[in-house]
């Protein structure tokens, strides 16, 4: 085999390898003639093209985020708020996008940051500060979305979503609405603890009420009954002291005489001529 | 005998393994070199370029089995186009660099947060504070937990579907949040606008192709700013010491209902049994009395006398005496500190009525008449 044989094979070969495409299930791509603005779009897959004479163009199919971080706006009432928001996008139409901008993401992204930071803008100023907060955000999002939309189209990119994120009223107006929110809760707090005390003490009170009410309750039931075993004790002692009450008056003076000097501590004056003694000196 | 066996022994069973392997090795290389003897004509140059492409190809195409565990996805690609997702198992596909398998978790939660407390002071994240419904501004913390849905939609549709989930939840959170106050939110308003939040990023997320699923929204955190903080949770506070007061002063209350029965019962009891014994007394002593009577009836006399001399033996016992005859002027008696107007009384009958009647006046009073006045009549 002669060398030049080898030297057309690898050169063949080199063509060969170099002619092929192989597009990327993600990817976006463009086959760019001699006119760098214009191209066909290919398919995910495997393509060919002539060297040197024809380029391939990849970008990035998917969706991707965009931030628009705090931009300034003017509302209805003429307030001035700090305004955030993102969007979602992707590359349409690989041909329009790459006529347009050129295939430069970079631009591609802060031409879409200025579109939407003046859509929201000029949207922004339809709504009051109470609008933006709530309540009208949702028909924001569609006016900003439907604006950025029509101008992004022509340059070959589908904006998918636009959404408000933070609305934040700039300079002391935080500080002023902690400050505010620290009284209110400082207050809460004041008002449960003089509620929790008036609670406490009535539940407290009410059972001590309710305990001296059952015990006197209970203190009348116990007098009660004591009283009528009082009164049956009369009764029985009226019944039988009242056979005789002669011998039950001689009787039951005897007993309380007799009680009465049990303690031992006492001292009798007596004089001669009393029966006992009489009788004692009598007999001798 | 025995030693001699135990020497011939390890030589019968060890075979010498080297020498085998070396006549082995001579029948292998003598019959390879007959087969190419004899067969020669079919080693050509081609031939063995054709094998040999033979076993590379072989071997590249063996480098297409792969393996799909539970829980993933494969998903295939060829060329760069894609060509099918395969579920668990074993499957084949064309090895690189024609095919590419890229094999997705589709069984495992993921989890995105956002805002949260200690993340923001790790790293330093300034407040991104909400706006609710009564212009209170709130720190909110969101868990986003997600899975892969669609294996395909996830890898070649959205570029970094994290960042696109904190965006949405992110502004649809705070939609949201303006919809409640921030005691609504700590209460049962958190759920709620979680769960709408939920609904509303799976719409978005379906809009995209993303192949997310949403699992669960979860308001994790509420917080004033930073300045209202200390003040928030003492609040917080305080009604937790409500319940655990009131809880205290409930327990108080029952005690004292407890503590109310028992008394009662005390109560009652006592009057009970003092109710039972002053029966049970009286009708002894009436017994008593009764019987006596019944004696007395039969010779009143007799018993007069014998219950007054029994009494005079008990108080006669249980006293002391000082014995006066009538002649004698006493010019002082000696009078117990405690001497009974019962005493005086049994001793002689006009002077106790005289005393008794005095005896309201004064202590000094009845001193006075015990003493000098018994000399006057």
């Amino acid at each position: 085999m002669k060398p030049i044989y080898l030297v057309a094979a690898a050169g063949a070969l080199g063509f060969v390898v170099a002619s092929l495409v192989v597009v990327d299930e993600q990817q976006q791509a463009l086959l760019i003639g001699k006119d760098a603005a214009s191209g066909t779009q290919l398919a995910p897959g495997l393509h060919f093209r002539i060297p040197l004479l024809e380029q391939v163009q990849r970008f990035d199919g998917r969706v991707s985020t965009l931030d628009i971080a705090s931009e300034s706006v003017l509302t209805a009432e003429r307030k001035n708020l700090l305004v955030d928001g993102f969007g979602l996008w992707r590359i349409q139409d690989p041909v329009l996008y790459q006529q347009q901008l050129g295939g430069d993401e970079l631009k591609a992204v802060s031409n879409l940051k200025a579109l939407m930071a003046s859509a929201l803008q000029a949207n922004a100023t339809h709504y009051a500060l109470e609008q933006l907060i709530s309540g009208a955000r949702e028909e924001l999002n569609q006016a900003v979305l439907q604006q950025v939309r029509e101008q992004a189209r022509s340059w070959g990119i589908a904006v998918l979503d636009w959404r408000l994120r933070q609305v934040e009223v700039p300079g002391a107006f935080n500080a002023e609405v902690a400050e505010h929110m620290r009284h209110d809760f400082e207050q809460a707090a004041q008002q449960q603890r003089s509620e929790t005390a008036v609670l406490v003490d009535k539940i407290r009170d009410e059972a001590d009420q309710k305990r001296r009410a059952a015990v006197a309750e209970a203190d009348h039931q116990a007098q009660v009954l004591r009283g009528k075993a009082d009164a049956r004790a009369l009764a029985i002692a009226a019944n039988s002291y009242g056979k005789n009450p002669e011998f039950f008056n001689y009787y039951r003076s005897l007993q309380v005489y007799q009680n009465g000097f049990e303690k031992g501590q006492d001292a009798l004056v007596l004089k001669p001529d009393a029966e006992l003694y009489k009788q004692f000196a009598a007999q001798p | 005998m025995s030693s001699e066996n135990r020497n011939a022994d390890p030589q019968q069973e060890q075979p010498d393994w080297k020498r085998i392997c070396e006549q082995y090795w001579q029948k292998l290389s003598q019959r390879s070199l007959e087969y190419y003897e004899q067969h020669q004509h079919q080693f050509s140059t081609r031939n063995l370029i054709a094998g040999g492409a033979a076993l590379i190809v072989a071997a590249w195409a063996g480098c297409g089995f792969y393996q799909v565990d539970r829980g993933y996805r494969g998903v295939e690609t060829l060329i760069g186009a894609y060509s099918s997702t395969t579920s668990q198992g074993n499957h084949w596909h064309m090895p690189w660099p024609l095919g590419q398998v890229t094999l997705v978790n589709v069984g495992t939660p993921r989890v995105v947060e956002l805002g949260l407390r200690a993340a923001k002071q790790n790293f330093n994240i300034p407040e991104t504070l909400s706006i609710s419904r009564d212009h209170g501004l709130i720190n909110a913390g969101w868990l986003v937990q997600y899975q892969v849905d669609d294996a395909r939609n996830f890898l070649f549709n959205v570029a970094n579907p994290e960042q696109t989930i904190k965006q949405l939840t992110d502004s649809l959170g705070r939609e949201e949040i303006a919809r409640y106050t921030l005691a609504d939110l700590t209460r049962e308003g958190g759920a709620t606008a979680a769960g709408a939040v939920k609904l509303q990023l799976q719409k978005l997320l379906d809009q995209q192709h993303a192949g997310i699923q949403i699992i669960g929204v979860r308001l994790a955190e509420i917080m004033p700013p930073d300045l209202a903080r200390s003040a928030f949770e003492d609040a917080k506070r305080a009604h937790d010491e409500h319940q655990h007061l009131k809880h205290e002063a409930e327990v108080y209350a029952n005690e004292q209902i407890t503590k109310a029965r028992n008394e009662s019962q005390r109560l009652t009891r006592e009057a009970t049994s003092y109710a039972a014994e002053k029966v049970a007394k009286t009708e002894n002593e009436t017994a008593r009395f009764e019987q006596l009577l019944t004696e007395y009836q039969k010779s009143p006399a007799i018993v007069r006398k014998q219950l007054y001399l029994d009494a005079q033996e008990h108080i006669l016992a249980a006293t002391r005496k000082v014995i006066v005859t009538t002649d004698q002027l006493p010019g002082m008696y000696f009078v117990a500190p405690t001497l009974s107007n019962v005493a005086l009384q049994a001793a002689d009958p006009n002077h106790a009525a005289s005393i008794v009647d005095n005896s309201a006046h004064a202590h000094k009073a009845v001193r006075g008449e015990l003493r000098p006045s018994r000399s006057k009549p």
